[in-house]
């Protein structure tokens, strides 16, 4: 039997949360998406890594940090550009034995680090694609 | 060919969307795609040319070089008339190979491009 | 897909655009966050303009009605002919993912 190929969702989020709603209106989208069975790939970039923090823990606003935990788990692969990653201090990124060492305690489980080139690969697989927070 | 719209509506450098957009577009230009760079409201100032080592300035990416890296690759970067106009910037300020168009043909480009459509 | 207001009556030339095209009947506006806010009635300027045109041209404009309760915009508040869909999230998935088209979001 063959098996129908899935449609896939990307997603850019340019804005870093709390700020403002962006990463809200991005998680919630991508659950709706995850529920009806669609491939969901997101790629945080400028501010946006800032998401990719763990234990946050928001008193009263839309908690980004759980959402993307629970998307990741729900089977969403969620990117992180690693020139800002680096630039916020999230992670090293300096060659060791020959890899980059993405190594951190400050990321949410799950997260992977790309370059610019990761992000236009998801792109170009991508069967539809949404932007939030740019403009 | 795959399309990209990358939509910028920032100047450089107050925020980071301008090089961060054009970041984005010259990476899907160089991997064999077709990208469409549209530059509205404060964005046409990506347009504008004579940027002095803003690397050096202000430590940030000069946003003229990368337009000229993405025209060289073959991609396309228009400017917005109007914005440009009630700007005040004439056409001889704009870097070459930056393409003028008016509002009704940036519209048609969007909805004939916009495959996959990022916003700054 | 809108998320914010407009700015000024260049911003919002800018986020209606695609509605001037005389295929007004086949573009879908959603409304969320702080868009919704371009549902209220009787704006003027550049507040007002960009919804009016869009309705004017046959295009959908739907709201959703989470965002609207939370910035205290009843039902009547809304413009006439804007649609307020309480899973506006689960209809633009629906309809992004399963319509031919073109996506922008702002």
């Amino acid at each position: 039997m063959v098996e129908e190929k899935k449609m896939t969702l990307a997603m850019m989020l340019f804005s870093a949360p709390f700020s403002s709603q962006y990463a809200d209106h991005m998680c919630r989208l991508a659950e709706k998406a995850l529920e009806r069975g669609y491939n969901v790939e997101i790629f945080l970039y400028g501010d946006a890594v800032h998401s990719q923090m763990n234990e946050q823990r928001p008193k009263t606003f839309f908690p980004v940090g759980d959402a993307l935990g629970g998307i990741i788990d729900k089977g969403a692969a969620v990117y992180s550009c690693e020139i800002c990653s680096i630039a916020r201090g999230y992670i090293k990124g300096e060659l060791k034995d020959g890899k980059k060492d993405y190594s951190s305690t400050k990321v949410i489980d799950g997260i992977r680090f790309c370059s610019i080139f990761g992000f236009v690969e998801m792109l170009g697989r991508a069967d539809r694609v949404l932007s939030f927070g740019g403009s | 060919m795959a399309k990209l719209v990358v939509e910028i509506s920032h100047s450089p450098f107050g925020h980071e969307n301008a090089y961060s957009g054009l970041f984005a577009a010259m990476g899907w230009v160089s991997i064999g795609n077709q990208a469409t760079v549209v530059l509205r409201g404060d964005g046409v100032h990506v347009a504008r040319k004579g940027q002095m080592d803003p690397l050096k300035e202000i430590n940030l990416p000069p946003t003229e070089k990368q337009v000229t890296d993405i025209l060289g690759e073959g991609g396309r970067v228009v400017a917005d008339r109007h914005a440009l106009e009630t700007r005040g910037i004439e056409e001889d300020e704009l870097i070459n190979g930056v393409e003028v168009l008016d509002g009704d043909a940036i519209r048609r480009l969007i909805l004939e491009e916009g495959e996959r459509v990022l916003t700054f | 897909m809108l998320m914010r207001t407009p700015s000024s009556e260049e911003d919002s030339e800018r986020l209606f655009c695609l509605t001037r095209e005389d295929v007004g009947q086949d573009i879908a506006i959603y409304l969320l966050g702080d868009a919704v806010l371009c549902a209220r009635k009787g704006q003027s300027g550049h507040h007002g303009t960009g919804v009016r045109e869009t309705l004017r041209k046959g295009a959908q404009l739907r709201a959703c009605a989470r965002d609207l309760r939370a910035r205290g915009i009843r039902p009547e508040d809304v413009e006439s002919g804007i649609e307020v869909v309480e899973d506006l999230e689960g209809v633009l998935i629906e309809d992004v993912m399963e319509h031919e088209g073109r996506v922008v979001s702002w």
